[in-house]
Order: C-alpha cells, then sequence, then structure tokens
C-alpha cells in the first residue's frame, strides 16, 4: 500500500488549505487564483492515477521548502504545522534546504524543538552535513531529493532525444543505450554510498521522476518517497526574480518568485521548463506510469504546485 | 598559497612548463581513456565535463604532462568528481584511477563523499580532495569528510564569504587544506545542485539558453524577455576581454588566506588559463593585497561595480 503525502511548501497553505487539512481528501484542494495552468494540469493527472475506488487520503505532511534558504520555514510556522498535523493524525516530516554554516546550528534547534512534541519525527536533509549532523539525533534522517544525484536532463528519454547528437552518443545507439541504462540507477544503490548511508543512519530517500526512468535494487530495504508531479531540474545563487524586482540590480530576496515564474524553453522535443527564483522544475508526471510497479516506493509525496 | 590550474585535453608539456613559469603550483586534469568512451561515451563522464576537449584520452600524454609537471615540483590531480559513480562506472574508474597514479597523479578529486573512505581503501597513497561540487556547506559535512580520511575540502564556490569564514573558523586545523575559486568559470547554476550536463556548445546544451526565458507573473498576462543583466557593459572591449577570464575573486584575496584558505583555483579544464594565473600570481606576490589594488589589476571598474563579475561580492560591502 503506497502512503500518500501532502507537501507544503509554503506556511501560508496551513491556512488557505485547511478543509484539505482537517479531511486528508487530496479531493479538497483549494486552488489560489494565480495558479498557473500547468500546475493544475500535473495535480489532475496524479489524481486520474490514483485509483477510484479509493478516496486519495492523504496520511502524512511534508512542510518546509527543499531548495531556497529564504523560503526556509521558521520555527513558529513549523509549530503550527506541528498542531495541524497532530490535530489531523497525519504523520509528519520537515524539509530542510541545504545548510550554510551559520544556519545549521538554527535549524538543528528547531528539529529538537519539532522532535520533543513529536517523537516520530522525519527530517528531510539536502546537504551531507545536515545529514550527518542527524545521526545521533532522535529522528529519522531521510536522504533528501538534492542528494538524490540522478541526471535530470530532460534531453535523457528516449522519447525526447533530439535530432542532432553530440560526439560518441551518435556513434552508436548501443552507446547511447548502455549511457541511459547507466543514468537510471538509483545512486543510494551504489555499495560505497549505500554504506556511507548506513553509517549516517538514513532510514529512507526521496527521490522523482527522471526521464531515463529508474532501475533500483529490490534488495536494498531502505524505502524510496517519490516526489511528484514536479522534477527538479537545477538551481543556483543567481536569482533573476530578484534582478527584476530590483530595476537590474540583485539585492535582497523580496519573495517575488511568489507572484513570478520564469518560463523556459529547451531545445527539440522536452518537457516545459519553470524557474521559481532560483530553481527549475519540470512537470514530468507523465512518466508516473513507469514508476507504479517499483516495490520499494512506498510513499508519493505530492505537491499541489510548483515545489517552493 | 598555492594557484591550482586545471590542464585541457590539448594540453601540451610546453604549456605544463609555461603555466609553472606563470605561477602554478598545482595541475589538475581530465582523463577519460578510449576504453571509457568507447564503452560509454564521452556524455557518461567521471568528472562532470562532458566533451573530449575537457578529457585526456591517452595515458601517454597523461604521464608526459604529470613528469613535465614534476620537473617542477607540481603535483597533478585526476577528476572523479561526478555526483555519482555507478558500479559499472567504478569498475571502468578503478582502472581509469590505477593508470592515474601510475602516470604520476598523486591526488583524486570526488564530490560523492561515500568515495573517501572507499578510494582510501584501494588507493592508500593518493590523497583524496572533495570537490565543490559535493557542496560541503558547513562544518558537519566537512567533518564527515576530514573523518573519513580526506586531505581537503574544496569550498564550493556559491558560498559567500560571510558562509565561509566561519566555516573555516570551525574546521580548520593543521595539516587540513581548503580551497577556494580564485577566478573563471562562471555559471548561474550551483554545482553541487545542477543536475543537467553542460558543455557541448551545442543544442543539448542546457545552461546555455537563457536567452529563450520568459518572465509570467502568476494570475495576470505579463510576459516579457530576461534580458541578462551586463549586456551593456559587454560593449566595453576591456569588460569583454576581462568577463571572458570567467568570475573573479581577486579582492577576496587577503581574507581568503587570511582565513585559512591553502590553495585558491582557477577551474575549468578548457579555459586559457594563463591570463588568470599572471593576475592571480601578481597579487600574491605584492605586498599590497588589498581589493584597491586587486581592482587595479583588473582594470575593468566598471565590471566590478557592478559586481556581476565577483565570487565575493560582497567584498565590496566592508
Amino acid at each position: 500500500m503506497t502512503e500518500l503525502a501532502l507537501h507544503l511548501c509554503n506556511p501560508d497553505s496551513l491556512a488557505n488549505q485547511s478543509s484539505l487539512l482537517k479531511s486528508g481528501n487530496l479531493m479538497d484542494m483549494q486552488w489560489p487564483r494565480n495558479t498557473i495552468p500547468l500546475e493544475r494540469g500535473a495535480w489532475e493527472t496524479i489524481m486520474a492515477e490514483l485509483p477510484a475506488e479509493n478516496p486519495p487520503f492523504a496520511t502524512r505532511l511534508y512542510l518546509g521548502n527543499e531548495f531556497c534558504p529564504y523560503l526556509a520555514w521558521s520555527l513558529d510556522e513549523l509549530q503550527r504545522g506541528k498542531e495541524v498535523a497532530q490535530a489531523a493524525g497525519f504523520g509528519l516530516t520537515v524539509v530542510f534546504c541545504p545548510q550554510w554554516e551559520r544556519s545549521l546550528d538554527h535549524t538543528l534547534t528547531i528539529v529538537d524543538s519539532i522532535q520533543e512534541a513529536f517523537p516520530n519525527l522525519e527530517v528531510v536533509a539536502n546537504d551531507w552535513g545536515l545529514l550527518a549532523a542527524l545521526k545521533d539525533r532522535p529522528v529519522k534522517a531521510v536522504v533528501g531529493r538534492l542528494l538524490y544525484k540522478a541526471k535530470r536532463n530532460p534531453r535523457l528519454s528516449r522519447e525526447t532525444l533530439p535530432a542532432g547528437l553530440p560526439e560518441s552518443a551518435d556513434q552508436s545507439d548501443a552507446v547511447l543505450h548502455r549511457q541511459l541504462a547507466q543514468w537510471s540507477l538509483l545512486p543510494s544503490d551504489a555499495p560505497w554510498l549505500a554504506t556511507w548511508l548506513e553509517e549516517m543512519a538514513a532510514t529512507r530517500v526521496e527521490m522523482e521522476l527522471v526521464p531515463q526512468g529508474l532501475k533500483c535494487d529490490a534488495d536494498n530495504p531502505v524505502p524510496l518517497s517519490l516526489h511528484i508531479p514536479w522534477t527538479y531540474i537545477t538551481g543556483g545563487g543567481h536569482c533573476p526574480v530578484a534582478v527584476l524586482s530590483n530595476e537590474g540590480e540583485v539585492t535582497r530576496c523580496n519573495r517575488g518568485c511568489r507572484t513570478t515564474i520564469v518560463e523556459s524553453t529547451y531545445p527539440t522535443r522536452t518537457w516545459p521548463l519553470r524557474q521559481v527564483g532560483h530553481t527549475v522544475f519540470s512537470p514530468m508526471v507523465s512518466l508516473l506510469k513507469g514508476y507504479m510497479e517499483q516495490p520499494r516506493i512506498d510513499r508519493w509525496v505530492l505537491s499541489p504546485g510548483l515545489p517552493m | 598559497m598555492k594557484i591550482v590550474v586545471g590542464l585541457p585535453a590539448a594540453a601540451t608539456v610546453e604549456e605544463v612548463h609555461q603555466l609553472a613559469a606563470a605561477g602554478a603550483t598545482e595541475f589538475f586534469v581530465g582523463y577519460v581513456p578510449q576504453y571509457w568512451s568507447q564503452k560509454l561515451g564521452q556524455e557518461f563522464s567521471p568528472n562532470r565535463r562532458y566533451f573530449a576537449g575537457a578529457q585526456i584520452d591517452s595515458l601517454g600524454h597523461l604521464r608526459a604532462l604529470c613528469e613535465a609537471a614534476q620537473e617542477h615540483h607540481i603535483p597533478v590531480a585526476v577528476t572523479f568528481n561526478e555526483h555519482f559513480v555507478t558500479p559499472r562506472a567504478m569498475e571502468l574508474g578503478r582502472r581509469l584511477l590505477e593508470e592515474a597514479a601510475g602516470a604520476g597523479c598523486t591526488a583524486i578529486i570526488v564530490a560523492d563523499p561515500s568515495l573517501v573512505p572507499y578510494l582510501l581503501q584501494i588507493f592508500p597513497d593518493v590523497d583524496l580532495h572533495v570537490s565543490g561540487d559535493a557542496g560541503l556547506y558547513n562544518r558537519a559535512a566537512c567533518e564527515a569528510v576530514f573523518g573519513a580520511g580526506a586531505q581537503r575540502v574544496i569550498i564550493p564556490r556559491e558560498l559567500p564569504l560571510t558562509e565561509l569564514v566561519p566555516l573555516l573558523e570551525a574546521v580548520r586545523t593543521p595539516g587540513r587544506e581548503f580551497e577556494a575559486f580564485i577566478m573563471g568559470e562562471p555559471c548561474v547554476y550551483d554545482g553541487a545542485r545542477c543536475f543537467t550536463e553542460h558543455g557541448y556548445g551545442f543544442a543539448c546544451d542546457f545552461c546555455n539558453h537563457h536567452e529563450r526565458k520568459h518572465v509570467r507573473r502568476r494570475g495576470g498576462q505579463t510576459r516579457h524577455p530576461l534580458d541578462p543583466p551586463q549586456a551593456t557593459l559587454l560593449d566595453n572591449p576591456r569588460n569583454r576581454a576581462i568577463w571572458g577570464l570567467g568570475k573573479c575573486g581577486l579582492c577576496a584575496l587577503s581574507s581568503l588566506a587570511g582565513q585559512g584558505i591553502t590553495h585558491v583555483k582557477i577551474p575549468g579544464r578548457a579555459s586559457a588559463a594563463l591570463p588568470a594565473i599572471r593576475l592571480v600570481k601578481q597579487l600574491l606576490d605584492s605586498p599590497d593585497q588589498s581589493k584597491e589594488r586587486a581592482q587595479d589589476l583588473l582594470d575593468a571598474p566598471e565590471l566590478c561595480a557592478s559586481r556581476t563579475f565577483c565570487y565575493f561580492p560582497e567584498v565590496h560591502d566592508d
């Protein structure tokens, strides 16, 4: 039985999605007025994939932002989220973006504080340091999507290969086939990384839909969470929204990404790209069918909009 | 403070001597032998570069470059810094690394921290450097890899000075090495969290397509192209020449040295490194390493003022 989890990246969702958070029924989703069609369309595709005879009930909440330090939830916001989770009987997973040195201690303080009132807390780390720091804490450490290092280049799919391939890829189809086969392997199944993660006491790996598909070791006991529908592609410190918001100067973040999206095109046949702040996503929900039969994926983590 | 420079596929023995004379004190190389590229192609890389121009492809060439470097007592590191390594890639990679060590490479650069203890079991006499693409942003991450036996941490280029300073205060001890980017190879995305490929220079190259972007207001119809902010700056030929060197951190050189950075890097195995080395070396040898002196050397005041060219723009806030 696959567990359904709802990922709220924006603390405002605690108020905006009050009916969903009471019922857990994903059909109770309230769409904000500024939802873009691609977000709603991707969500509806997921809903269509769920078994019709069972109402799609979420039993777990993911709270927090995986990608941007400026959008990190405060302790108060996470406390409110924790109370919502407790009231509705949800499991709780808190999510953190990569931690730079000055934020690490503060984040660990937040983890300790939430954990005191929520003993089975899961904590998602998106950098090696936070993951290491969780090792000796009474929480379930989870390997985040930014530590799931599979390639997400939209070109890496048989369906979307461009006509002009580079260098050796066009020498023989066999080379390309071997490349895709290698790229589809689950990184954390490699023996050296599996040992490292075991030493870090990691209990779960978060991953997502990637164009080349997934092959994983069925005997590895670490369960997998599948984030849908948005696949993270790339990200960085250069924030075009901040540039736009300040007439050409990069200044402090004013959260313009809450109201502005950058649309990217990528050459040749491929999926659309959407950049929020400094983070690029692609809705790869059409790949979901290829993941349905993976026995290690025991949880779907659903984001109602772009996960920022 | 040592200057680390990448050697491209086309590097010659003469160029090694030139780079050494200009001030390079350490080299790194990409090595993709034919048995790798024939089986997996250049695009399935052992080292985050996906085109032949960045990779030395013959053992004889690698050995010749290492021998030339040894004449100047300059160590050479081989890159094995793909984000993750599959078991098949490790089969080929082990042979690749054995050959590189035999040719004279004395260090391996990795981005997967789990490879530090793994490779040290196989290559106990080789130093392990952890790439900036590992994203070691905090003391817990650095302690984990140093505890596993790494010799050096390469500070991710996206880490600002305001974070680098407390990080080094927390983790520097005698014997540990830290490397920071000083000039070259700008990218709007962060190496540790960019899961695309780059450097093909053809239509598949993900990060070369910013000009195709548009901006849309949520809930509205506004949609307009996103112009690069530096467009007018590059009308000036001097700015354009300096821009060609890639990002610059010269202003922060004295701060980096003061914080315990032992090595500065000029990245990009296919870059034309000589002018960058000369600038860095000139400042290193100068009794005055202030940011004013650094900007005088660069001689591109508009570019400096724009901050769009800086690895450490916060230096200007002092």
